[in-house]
C-alpha cells in the first residue's frame, strides 16, 4: 500500500512544472526578509523511444501488457537514451542587512539529495529484454552502443547571497557524499540467433565502474567530494531579468573497494552436449550467477572519480502589463553524455495579489515537446506554495514519448 | 528549536520518499535457445566396443566373450609345504696334543746297582756293558689342561712312541698313562724290544674313555741285555725318549678349547608334496620361505641355509644366520620370513633326476671357541623350513593329462538385451576360437550352445555339422621376451553352411548357455617334461560373432531407462514453451523417438513427445547401397506449464527409438559415418520481474 501511496505522489508530483526550473527561488529570496525554510523537491524524467504508458507502467510496477511493448517496439528504431533527475531538497536562508560587514547579504544552508541517470541503448538491446530473441530468428540483435551512467548523492552546503543594484549573486559549497554510481558501456555486442535455436552468436564487450557493491543503499557512504551551485541575476531593466545558473559543479572520490567489472567474450552457444541420449542425461540450466561468474572479471580497484552531473542554465524573465503577467524563456543543459539541451517557455498571471497561475511547454532534454500548467500561492514574509507541472498535458497523451518534469516547493518564513 | 525541529521533520519525510521501493516490473518474454545437442551413431546403439568397420565402411558388429579360461592355478598350485627336522651335532672335534719325555743313560744308570755304578764309572770309554735288571721311572705329569679339562671320547686315538738313544738294546718296556685326579687308568702298554737308535710306536684307542687334562705317564719297567760283550763307547747323556700324541678326538662331551669345526652338514631333497603336475623347475610369482631353528649348544652357532636350487638373478638362495649361545638347559632361537619372489626353482633335485623336488643344504659351525666350553653330542639343532604361499610365475614339466568340465554355464550379451522386433540379418559368422598360451597340447569340445531371449522366454540351440567331436589345441610356444609366449589359435568356424546361425542370431539373444569339455596333453607327455605355463597366460575359449550391418529390420526398438537431472531454480518462471527435436538423419532408417516421463513415484509415465514423431531416414540408393544424404525433421513438442514441471521433477525418462528400414522390405547397409545429429531447442515464454 505504501508503494501504492508513493507512487501516486510521485506522478502527481511529476505531473507539475516550475516556473524556474532549478531549485533556487530567487524571487522568494529577494522578497524575504526574515528566515525561511523551504522544502523542494525537482525531478527531470525524458526519454526518446518509450512511451509514457511503458514508462508509467515500468515504473508503477506490475505486469507490462505485450502490446504496450509492441506499441514501443513498433515506433523503436536506432540508438535511445533515457534519463533521469531526481532532487529534494531542504533551504535555511537567513536574511540580514549585513552579514559578515556587508550590506545586503544572506547565508542559506541547503541539505540535498540527487539521484541522477542517463542510458543509451540501441533498439535491438529494448526488444531483447522485453520481447525476447524469437524475433531475431536467424538474425543478430545489436546491444552495441550501450551507456549507462547513475549517481545517488548528498549535498550540505553552505551558501552566500549578496545582492547591490540590479544584481545578485550567490555560491553554494560544501561537502558531498556519494552514495553509490555506476557507469555501463559496451564496446561491442551482438547476439546472433540461429535457425530454430540451433545456435546462439554471442560477442560482447561490456564494461562496468561501480561504487562499492557492498554500500549500495540510500544513505550509505562510498566517496565523498566537493561541490558548488552558483547563480546570477541582472536586472537588466525594470522588470526584465537574466537569471543565469550552475549547479552540481564538483566532482566525487569514491573509496577504494569500489569495483571494475568487465566482460570480453564471443562464443557459440549449441546446448548442452549430451554423449547419448541412451545414457544418463543431466542438464545444469545454469543460473545467471553461474553465468556471471564463468564470463564476469570482476575486480575491486579503485575507480577514476565521478563528475557531478552539472546543469548550466539561462533564463529570461520579464513582467508586463503592471506585471499582470510574467513572461520567461529558459534553457537548460545537463553536462552529461546523452541528454540535449532543454528548452522551455511559460506565461503566468496574477489573479490576484499572492496568487498566480499560468502555462509552459517546451522541448525536453532528450527531445520531447511537453506542455503543462503552474501555480504560485505566497505572502510576502509568510509562506509560498509553488506547484509546476509542465509535462502535465503530456501525462494524457500516453502514446507519445514519455516526459516527466516537475517540482514543488514549500517555504515559511519566521 | 523550532527551525531546527522543522529542519529534521522534513529530512525524515526525504528519507521515506527516497527509501520506499516501487514495486518491480514483469513482462514476458520468448526466448529461442538451444538446450542440447547429441549424435546418435552406432555406438550409441550398440557398444562401441562391438563395432567394427571394414575397409568399405560397412559396419559389422564383432562380438567377443570370453567363454571360459584355463589359468595355471586351474591345473595346479602349490600347498604350503614345510619340513622340519632336528639334528644332531654330526661330529665334536678337539685339537690333536702331544709331548714327550727323555730318559738319560746317567738316569737309568743310577736305579741300575753295581751294573749302573760301572756305567757310570766308564763314562767317556768303550766298554762292554753288563745286562741290565728291570728298572722304572719316576711318574711323570702330561698337562693338558690348557686344552681341555675332561673328555668323554666316543673316539679318539694316542700314539705312544719310544726312541733308543742308547747304544744297547732296551727291552720289557713297559709303560702307562693314568688321570690324575682319580690315578684311573687310560692305557698300559709295552715295548718288548728297541734296538738302539730305533723308534718304536704304539698306537691305543681311546674310544669311549674319559680323559682329564692331567695326566700322569710311568715307564714301568726296563731292562737291557747289555752289549753282549761287546764294547761300546759310554755316554750318559745318551737318553731313551717317550712321546704322545692325543689325535683324532671326537668327544661324546667335553669341557675343552673347541676348533672352529662343523657340526652338521647336511644336504637333502625337499619334496613339493599333492602335485598334481611333474615339475622340472618353476618360478615363483611371489612366496616366502619361512626358516625357524633353535639351538641348546652354550656357544654361538654359525647357521648357513642353502637352497643351490633356488636362484635370483642367478644367485642362489642362501640364508646366513649367527644363533647366540644357549643358555645353560635353555635354548638359543631364530625365526624370520624370506621373501621368495622372483626365484627360479630347479625341482629336478640334486642330480636333475627327479621331479617336484628342490635340493638344500644346511650347515651348522662354530668357530675357535679361545676358552674352554663344554659342549656334547647330545646338544641339537632344530630346524623348520616352510614354503608358504607359493605363487607360480612359471612353472615347466609334464602338466599332466588333467580333464576339466565347465559349464553349464550363461555370459550375457550385451547390447542386443535392450532390443526387440524383428531383424533379418543377411550374414552371419560366429567362431569358438581357442587361445592357447599354454605350453600343452589341449582339446576341447562343445557340449552345448543356446541363444537365450530372457525377454520373450525363447530359445535356440545351435545345432548342424559343425559340432563333430573333439578340437585340437596345439600348445603355445616360447619365445625370447618380452613376448615370452606366442599361443597358437584354432578355431571352430560356424556359419550357416554348418550351422542354423542366422536362426540362433535373429534370435536376439541377452545370454548364451554352455557347457564345455576341455582335456590338456590328450596324447601324454610327448613333450618328455617341457611343458610349460605362465601366470595369466591362459588357454582362453572365447566367441567371436561377426554380423556385417545389412538386414532389414522393422520395428527394431532399443528402449532405455535414463537417469534425468535438470536443474533449473527458476522454472516456475516459464509460462509455456515448445521444444524441438531436430534431426539431420543418415542412416537408412525411420527412428521413431518417443520419450515417457516417469512420475516421481514412478508410478505412471506420460509420453513427451507426440505419437508417430518420426525422424525420417536417409536417402537411400539402392544402387550405391548406401545414403547419399541425411534427411532434416523438426518435431516440435508442446509443452504447458504444468508439463514443464513436471519435466523437471522426474528423474527417471524411459527413452524408445524404434528403427524400421526404409526403403521397407529392402536390406540395407550401415555405414562407419551414419548417425543422426540431434539438436534439441526450446522456444521458452519467459516472466521477468
Amino acid at each position: 500500500m505504501m508503494k501504492r501511496i508513493i507512487t501516486c505522489i510521485f506522478f502527481l508530483y511529476c505531473s507539475f512544472v516550475s516556473w524556474a526550473q532549478g531549485l533556487y527561488d530567487l524571487d522568494y529570496l529577494e522578497s524575504q526578509d526574515k528566515a525561511s525554510l523551504s522544502f523542494g523537491l525537482y525531478t527531470n524524467v525524458s526519454s526518446t523511444g518509450l512511451n509514457t504508458n511503458f514508462v508509467s507502467k515500468f515504473i508503477n510496477g506490475g505486469y507490462i501488457d505485450g502490446q504496450l511493448i509492441d506499441d514501443i517496439l513498433q515506433h523503436l528504431n536506432g540508438t535511445q537514451t533515457i534519463g533521469t533527475d531526481l532532487r529534494p531538497a531542504l533551504f535555511y536562508q537567513h536574511s540580514g542587512k549585513r552579514i559578515f560587514g556587508s550590506d545586503n547579504m544572506h547565508w542559506m544552508l541547503q541539505l540535498s539529495s540527487r539521484g541522477f541517470a542517463e542510458a543509451s541503448f540501441p533498439s535491438d538491446f529494448f526488444e531483447l529484454i522485453f520481447s525476447g530473441n524469437k524475433n531475431f530468428e536467424n538474425r543478430t540483435a545489436y546491444i552495441h552502443p550501450f551507456g549507462f551512467q547513475s549517481i545517488l548523492y548528498h549535498k550540505l552546503q553552505i551558501g552566500l547571497c549578496k545582492q547591490s543594484a540590479g544584481h545578485r549573486f550567490g555560491v553554494f559549497l560544501g561537502p558531498v557524499l556519494g552514495s553509490s554510481y555506476y557507469k555501463s558501456s559496451t564496446d561491442r555486442g551482438s547476439i546472433f540467433t540461429a535457425q530454430d535455436g540451433r545456435y546462439l552468436d554471442f560477442d560482447l564487450k561490456w564494461q562496468l565502474e561501480q561504487s562499492n557493491p557492498d554500500k549500495n543503499h540510500l544513505m550509505s557512504n562510498s566517496g565523498v567530494g566537493i561541490g558548488a551551485d552558483l547563480f546570477w541575476k541582472w536586472n537588466f531593466r525594470e522588470h526584465s531579468a537574466f537569471i543565469l545558473m550552475a549547479e552540481d559543479l564538483g566532482v566525487i572520490s569514491w573509496d577504494g573497494d569500489a569495483q571494475m567489472s568487465q566482460i570480453d567474450s564471443s562464443f557459440r552457444f549449441e546446448g548442452v552436449e549430451i554423449g547419448s541420449i541412451f545414457d544418463s542425461i543431466f542438464v545444469e540450466i545454469k543460473s545467471g550467477s553461474d553465468l556471471k561468474s564463468e564470463f564476469l572479471k570482476e575486480q575491486r580497484k579503485k575507480i577514476p572519480a565521478a563528475v557531478l552531473p552539472a546543469s548550466l542554465s539561462l533564463e529570461f524573465r520579464r513582467q508586463f502589463l503592471n506585471n499582470k503577467f510574467v513572461a520567461n524563456l529558459y534553457i537548460q543543459k545537463y553536462i552529461s553524455r546523452y541528454s540535449k539541451f532543454q528548452v522551455a517557455a511559460g506565461l503566468n498571471y496574477n489573479i490576484w495579489n499572492g496568487f498566480q497561475v499560468g502555462v509552459t511547454g517546451g522541448l525536453s532534454s532528450h527531445g520531447n515537446w511537453y506542455a503543462g500548467i503552474q501555480m504560485h500561492v505566497f505572502r510576502k514574509d509568510n509562506f509560498q506554495l509553488k506547484i509546476t507541472a509542465p509535462s502535465l498535458i503530456n501525462v494524457f497523451q500516453g502514446e507519445r514519448n514519455f516526459v516527466a518534469i516537475g517540482q514543488v516547493l514549500l517555504s515559511k518564513a519566521f | 528549536m523550532k527551525i531546527l525541529r522543522i529542519f529534521f521533520y522534513a529530512v525524515a519525510v526525504m528519507l521515506v520518499l527516497n527509501s520506499c521501493k516501487m514495486q518491480d516490473p514483469s513482462w514476458n518474454s520468448d526466448f529461442l535457445i538451444p538446450l542440447a545437442k547429441s549424435k546418435l551413431l552406432i555406438k550409441d546403439l550398440v557398444p562401441d566396443s562391438l563395432v567394427k568397420v571394414s575397409q568399405d565402411s560397412n559396419v559389422h558388429i564383432v562380438y567377443s566373450k570370453e567363454l571360459y579360461g584355463l589359468a595355471v592355478d586351474s591345473i595346479f598350485s602349490f600347498s604350503d609345504t614345510g619340513v622340519i627336522r632336528s639334528f644332531n651335532i654330526d661330529s665334536l672335534s678337539l685339537f690333536t696334543t702331544e709331548t714327550d719325555f727323555k730318559i738319560t743313560l746317567g738316569d737309568i744308570a743310577r736305579n741300575a746297582g753295581l751294573a749302573g755304578l760301572l756305567i757310570l764309572g766308564q763314562h767317556g770309554k768303550q766298554i762292554p756293558v753288563p745286562a741290565i735288571s728291570p728298572i722304572s721311572s719316576p711318574v711323570l705329569p702330561f698337562d693338558g689342561d690348557s686344552l681341555f679339562t675332561t673328555m668323554t671320547l666316543n673316539e679318539g686315538n694316542i700314539d705312544v712312541s719310544m726312541y733308543n738313544g742308547l747304544p744297547i738294546e732296551i727291552t720289557n718296556v713297559l709303560f702307562d698313562l693314568k688321570n690324575s685326579s682319580d690315578n684311573s687308568l687310560v692305557l698300559q702298554g709295552s715295548f718288548p724290544s728297541i734296538p738302539p737308535g730305533t723308534t718304536m710306536t704304539r698306537t691305543f684307542l681311546l674310544n669311549g674313555k674319559t680323559i682329564e687334562g692331567k695326566l700322569n705317564a710311568q715307564l714301568i719297567s726296563l731292562s737291557s741285555p747289555g752289549s753282549n760283550g761287546i764294547p761300546v763307547l759310554i755316554d750318559t747323556n745318551n737318553f731313551i725318549r717317550a712321546g704322545l700324541k692325543v689325535y683324532n678326538l671326537h668327544p661324546i662331551t667335553a669341557t675343552a678349547v673347541f676348533p672352529a669345526q662343523n657340526l652338521i652338514n647336511n644336504g637333502q631333497n625337499f619334496v613339493l608334496k599333492n602335485l598334481p603336475v611333474f615339475l622340472k623347475e618353476s618360478k615363483a610369482k611371489s612366496g616366502q620361505i619361512l626358516i625357524k631353528m633353535f639351538s641348546t649348544l652354550e656357544d654361538s652357532i654359525y647357521m648357513t641355509y642353502r637352497l643351490p636350487s633356488a636362484t635370483l638373478n642367478g644367485v642362489p638362495f642362501e640364508v646366513k644366520k649367527t644363533l647366540p649361545p644357549a643358555p645353560p638347559g635353555g635354548l638359543s632361537s631364530f625365526e624370520k620370513l624370506f621373501d621368495f619372489s622372483g626365484y627360479l626353482l630347479d625341482l629336478s633335485g640334486k642330480n636333475g633326476d627327479t621331479i617336484n623336488t628342490a635340493y638344500n643344504e644346511f650347515v651348522v659351525r662354530i668357530e675357535y671357541t679361545g676358552i674352554k666350553k663344554t659342549l656334547s653330542k647330545k646338544d641339537s639343532i632344530y630346524a623348520q623350513l616352510s614354503f608358504l604361499n607359493l605363487k607360480p610365475e612359471y612353472a615347466r614339466g609334464y602338466l599332466g593329462n588333467q580333464t576339466f568340465d565347465y559349464g553349464p554355464a550363461e555370459i550375457e550379451i550385451d547390447g542386443l538385451s535392450d532390443i526387440n522386433g524383428h531383424l533379418d540379418l543377411a550374414n552371419v559368422k560366429l567362431d569358438v576360437e581357442a587361445e592357447n598360451f599354454i605350453g600343452a597340447d589341449a582339446s576341447f569340445e562343445i557340449k552345448e550352445f543356446s541363444s537365450v531371449n530372457s525377454r520373450n522366454n525363447k530359445t535356440v540351440d545351435l545345432t548342424g555339422s559343425y559340432n563333430s567331436g573333439s578340437i585340437t589345441v596345439p600348445r603355445a610356444n616360447e619365445v625370447p621376451a618380452p613376448e615370452l609366449v606366442r599361443p597358437s589359435y584354432t578355431q571352430l568356424n560356424i556359419d550357416q553352411s554348418n550351422s542354423n546361425i542366422k536362426e540362433f542370431v535373429a534370435n536376439l539373444p541377452d545370454k548364451i548357455k554352455y557347457s564345455l569339455f576341455l582335456q590338456t596333453n590328450p596324447q601324454g607327455n610327448t613333450a618328455n617334461y617341457r611343458d610349460f605355463v605362465y601366470d595369466r597366460k591362459f588357454l582362453n575359449l572365447r566367441l567371436l560373432v561377426d554380423v556385417p550391418l545389412e538386414f532389414s529390420a522393422s520395428g527394431i526398438s532399443l528402449m532405455d531407462t535414463i537417469d534425468l537431472d535438470l536443474n533449473y531454480d527458476d522454472v516456475s518462471k516459464v509460462e509455456s514453451a515448445t521444444l524441438y527435436f531436430l534431426a539431420d538423419n543418415s542412416f537408412p532408417m525411420d527412428c521413431e523417438l518417443q520419450f515417457y516421463l516417469f512420475d516421481p513415484v514412478l508410478s505412471t509415465m506420460t509420453a513427451l513427445l507426440p505419437q508417430n514423431a518420426v525422424i525420417k531416414a536417409g536417402l537411400y540408393d539402392p544402387v550405391l547401397q548406401k545414403v547419399t544424404s541425411a534427411t532434416f525433421s523438426k518435431i516440435p513438442v508442446e509443452f504447458t506449464k504444468s508439463k514443464i514441471e513436471q519435466l523437471f521433477n522426474s528423474k527417471k525418462i524411459l527413452a524408445k527409438a524404434t528403427f524400421s528400414t526404409a526403403p521397407p522390405n529392402t536390406q540395407v547397409k550401415i555405414f562407419s559415418d551414419a548417425g543422426i545429429d540431434l539438436k534439441i531447442t526450446g522456444l521458452f515464454n519467459y516472466l521477468i520481474d
